[in-house]
C-alpha cells in the first residue's frame, strides 16, 4: 500500500500454449498485467484459467509441449522471453522468485535447511561459506521461525506445513527479489496457519518494496492481500482493477457470479448463486465471449455480440476494464 | 424424543510402535473425551483445523475405526458394526460423504455399480430393482440416468461428488458423515454441491455431521456447530451463537483469521503464534494454553470442564 508508481514488471499480450495431441491448448491467451513496486497484484480464478501458467510463463518455467507463443515481459525494460538459459537461471531467485503452493514438495527433502539456503545464496551472491551461514540464519529468523537455529540443521520432513512455508518464504526473499511471485502460497495451510503467513508477506513487502504477484482463488485472500486484481477465465484476463472496486462494483458478469457463489460468514442466505454449466474446453474454444454460455446476464435480444464476437478488455473507468460487451462498450 | 446421535466421552487413541522390538511408545490422542449429541434432521459442523482429530471422529461414527473407549448411541440403541456376527443394521442407516470424488470412486466401475454397491451388500432387492433405485437417486443429485453405464473418468469433480452423494444416500440412511465433502471443488462448483446437499437434507429428512475447515461454508450450512481443537470439543453452539457470540478463545481466534471478502473491513486479527502441538504430546492443563492469549498460570496445570454457559452453549474454558 504505498505510493510507489515505479511499475516493475510488465506483462503485454502474452500468449501460452500447449501442443497436445488432442490440438492446441489456449491456457494463456492474450494476458496484460503491469505490477508496481511495493504492491501486490492477486490473479484469481478457478482452476484451469490458466493463472499458474501465467506465473511459469513469466518465470521462463514452461514445461513442454507448452510454449511462449506470443507478446512480451519486460523487467526493467528487457523481455524475459528472449532471455537464454543463463540469464534466466540469474534472474529467477535473484530478481524475481517464486513460492509454491505445496512447500513440502518444493524443497529439496534430502538435504537440510541450511545446506539449501546457503545454495540460494551462494548462487547468486559472491558469500564465503560462513557469510552465506550467517545469512541464512538471519533469514529463518527474518521469517518468525522458532529456534532458528535447530531449525537450521532440520529436514523438510521435520517441518510443519506452515514452518515449511516460511522455509520457502525465507528461500524466495534471501536474495531480495525486486519481484516476488506466489502461486496459492496458503492453500495448502489451516487458516489460523494461513493468518500468520499473510501477516508475513506483508511485513517483508513493506520493509523492502516487493512487489508481489499472488495467485489464489479465494477472494478473502484478495480482498485482505491485493492492491490490484486480475480476474481469469479461460486463460484470459476478464477483468482488471483494484481491489476496492472489485468488491464494491465488479466489472465483469463472471466475477459478479464468483462473488455471489462464496458463503460469507453473517450473510444468512438459503441457496447459493450457481454459475451453471462448466468451463470451455481450453482446445476447443468458442469464437465469442468464454464466458457467455454460463452467462447470467447476456439477452442475446439486447445484446447480440456476446454470442457472435470476442470482446477486448475495455476500460470502464480510470482504474478498472473488463472484456464484456454489456459493459460499457 | 431422544437425540439421533449421543456421543459420549468417545476416544481414540492410536498406538505409536517404535524401536526394534516395535513396542508401543506411545499413544497419539486424535479423538480425547468428546461429548455431543445431533438430533434428527439436524446438520451439526465439525470445525477445526488439520490433526485436531474431527476425520477420525468422522470414521468411528461411520464404523470405519472402533473407539478406544466411550460409547456412542444410534437412535437410543448402542452403536455396533460387527462384522462377525453379521450385524450390519447400524452400517446402512449412517453412511459417509469423502473429500476427495477423484479417490473415493473405483475407476474400473461403472458408476450405477458403485452407486449400487450398499444395495448388494445388503442384499436389498434384485438387478431390476437396484437400477431403478439408481436412476432414482442419479435424479436426486441432478445427474442423467444415463451416467450409470459409464466410468467416473468421463465425470468431472462437481459430477464425481454427486455421484458419492447417491452412493451414501442410495440405503436411505437417517443419518451422514461429510468428511470435507467440498473442500477438492473450486467455488462455483462449490456452491452447486453446497445447495444440493442443503435440498436433500429437507426432502430426506436426513441429519448430517458436516466436517470442514472452512468456516463461512459452516456458517451457511449449519444448525449447531462444534469446534474441535486437538481431540476435545472446546465450544459447542448453535450456529448463531458460536459466529455471534465466540466465547472460547481458540474459537475466536480461528473465526478473526478468516479471511473476508471485504476490503474495507478493518484487520484485527488475533494471530496465533506458533503451531498446533504434537497429539502425541499434548501439553499439561487445557491443551490450548501454549497458544491462548488469555492464558493464566492455572491453565497450564488444570483441564478444564466444559461449562454451559448459555442454554446449550458449551464452553471448555476457565477463563472466559
Amino acid at each position: 500500500m504505498t505510493s510507489s508508481t515505479e511499475t516493475i514488471l510488465e506483462v503485454n499480450n502474452m500468449a501460452t500454449w500447449f501442443f497436445t495431441s488432442s490440438g492446441i491448448a489456449k491456457a494463456v491467451d492474450g494476458v496484460t498485467l503491469a505490477l508496481k513496486k511495493g504492491q501486490t497484484l492477486c490473479i484469481v480464478g478457478e482452476s484451469g484459467c490458466g493463472k499458474s501458467v501465467a506465473a511459469l510463463s513469466i518465470m521462463g518455467l514452461i514445461p513442454h509441449p507448452g510454449k511462449v507463443v506470443q507478446g512480451e515481459v519486460l523487467f526493467h525494460g528487457r523481455n524475459v522471453l528472449e532471455f537464454n538459459e543463463k540469464q534466466l537461471a540469474n534472474m529467477r531467485g535473484n530478481q524475481i522468485s517464486m513460492i509454491f503452493q505445496d512447500p513440502a514438495s518444493a524443497l529439496n527433502p534430502v538435504q537440510t535447511v541450511e545446506k539449501q539456503l546457503v545454495e540460494v545464496l551462494q548462487a547468486h551472491q559472491a558469500m564465503n561459506r560462513s557469510a552465506a551461514r550467517k545469512a541464512a540464519l538471519e533469514l529463518l529468523e527474518s521469517v518468525g521461525i522458532p529456534d532458528p537455529v535447530i531449525r537450521l540443521q532440520s529436514y523438510p520432513h521435520e517441518l510443519s506445513g506452515g514452518m515449511a512455508q516460511r522455509v520457502m518464504i525465507a528461500m524466495a526473499l534471501a536474495c531480495e527479489p525486486e519481484v516476488l511471485i506466489a502461486d496459492e502460497p496458503t492453500t495448502a495451510l489451516d487458516v489460523t496457519i494461513q493468518a500468520q503467513i499473510l501477516e508475513l508477506m506483508r511485513d517483508l513487502q513493506a520493509k523492502k518494496n516487493t512487489g508481489t504477484i499472488l495467485i489464489t482463488h479465494d477472494l478473502g485472500v484478495v480482498a485482505e492481500m491485493a492492491d490490484n486484481v486480475a480476474v481469469m477465465y479461460a486463460g484470459q484476463v476478464v477483468e482488471y482493477t483494484d481491489v476496492e472496486t472489485l468488491f464494491t462494483s465488479p466489472g465483469h458478469p463472471y466475477t459478479r457470479a464468483l462473488l455471489r457463489s462464496i458463503p460469507v460468514i453473517g450473510r444468512r442466505q438459503e441457496l447459493l448463486e450457481v454459475i451453471k454449466g462448466r468451463v470451455p474446453n481450453l482446445v476447443n474454444l468458442p469464437d465469442y465471449c468464454r464466458f457467455a454460455a454460463r452467462c447470467h446476464e447476456r439477452d442475446d435480444a439486447v445484446d447480440p455480440r456476446c454470442l457472435a464476437e470476442i470482446p477486448e478488455l475495455t476500460a470502464t473507468s480510470d482504474h478498472s476494464s473488463s472484456r464484456c460487451w454489456l459493459s460499457g462498450n | 424424543m431422544s437425540a439421533l446421535v449421543v456421543l459420549e466421552n468417545l476416544k481414540k487413541h492410536f498406538p505409536v510402535h517404535q524401536g526394534f522390538l516395535q513396542r508401543i511408545k506411545t499413544h497419539v490422542r486424535a479423538v480425547d473425551g468428546v461429548s455431543f449429541s445431533i438430533e434428527r434432521g439436524e446438520t451439526v459442523g465439525l470445525v477445526g483445523e488439520s490433526g485436531c482429530g474431527k476425520s477420525s471422529l468422522g470414521r468411528i461414527l461411520v464404523g470405519l475405526s472402533q473407539q478406544t473407549s466411550g460409547t456412542i448411541h444410534f437412535d437410543g440403541k448402542p452403536f455396533v458394526i460387527d462384522e462377525k456376527k453379521g450385524n450390519f443394521e447400524h452400517a446402512k442407516q449412517i453412511q459417509i460423504i469423502f473429500q476427495d470424488p477423484f479417490s473415493a470412486l473405483d475407476p474400473r466401475m461403472p458408476v450405477g455399480d458403485s452407486i449400487a454397491e450398499g444395495l448388494v451388500i445388503h442384499g436389498i432387492g434384485d438387478k431390476r430393482s437396484r437400477r431403478r433405485d439408481v436412476a432414482e437417486m442419479l435424479e436426486l443429485v441432478g445427474l442423467p440416468t444415463s451416467a450409470m453405464d459409464r466410468f467416473p473418468h468421463e465425470f468431472s469433480g462437481g459430477q464425481r461428488q454427486r455421484i458419492g452423494i447417491a452412493r451414501a444416500l442410495i440405503l436411505k440412511p437417517k443419518f451422514v458423515v461429510c468428511d470435507e465433502p467440498v473442500s477438492a471443488l473450486d467455488v462455483s462448483v462449490q456452491a452447486q454441491i453446497l445447495n444440493l446437499l442443503k435440498q436433500i437434507q429437507k426432502e430426506l429428512d436426513l441429519a448430517l455431521l458436516f466436517i470442514s475447515h472452512n468456516l463461512a461454508v459452516v456458517d451457511h450450512v449449519c444448525d449447531k456447530v462444534a469446534v474441535m481443537y486437538l481431540g476435545r470439543i472446546v465450544e459447542f453452539a448453535s450456529r448463531d451463537e458460536l459466529f455471534g457470540n465466540p466465547q472460547h478463545p481458540y474459537t475466536r481466534a480461528l473465526l478473526s483469521a478468516v479471511p473476508v471478502a471485504d476490503p474495507a473491513r478493518k484487520r484485527d486479527h488475533i494471530l496465533l503464534t506458533g503451531d498446533v502441538p504434537s497429539p502425541m504430546n499434548l501439553p499439561a492443563g487445557c491443551r490450548f494454553n501454549t497458544r491462548c492469549s488469555l492464558a493464566v498460570a492455572s491453565c497450564s496445570t488444570k483441564h478444564p470442564e466444559a461449562r454451559e454457559f448459555l442454554e446449550g452453549h458449551f464452553v471448555e474454558c476457565d477463563v472466559v
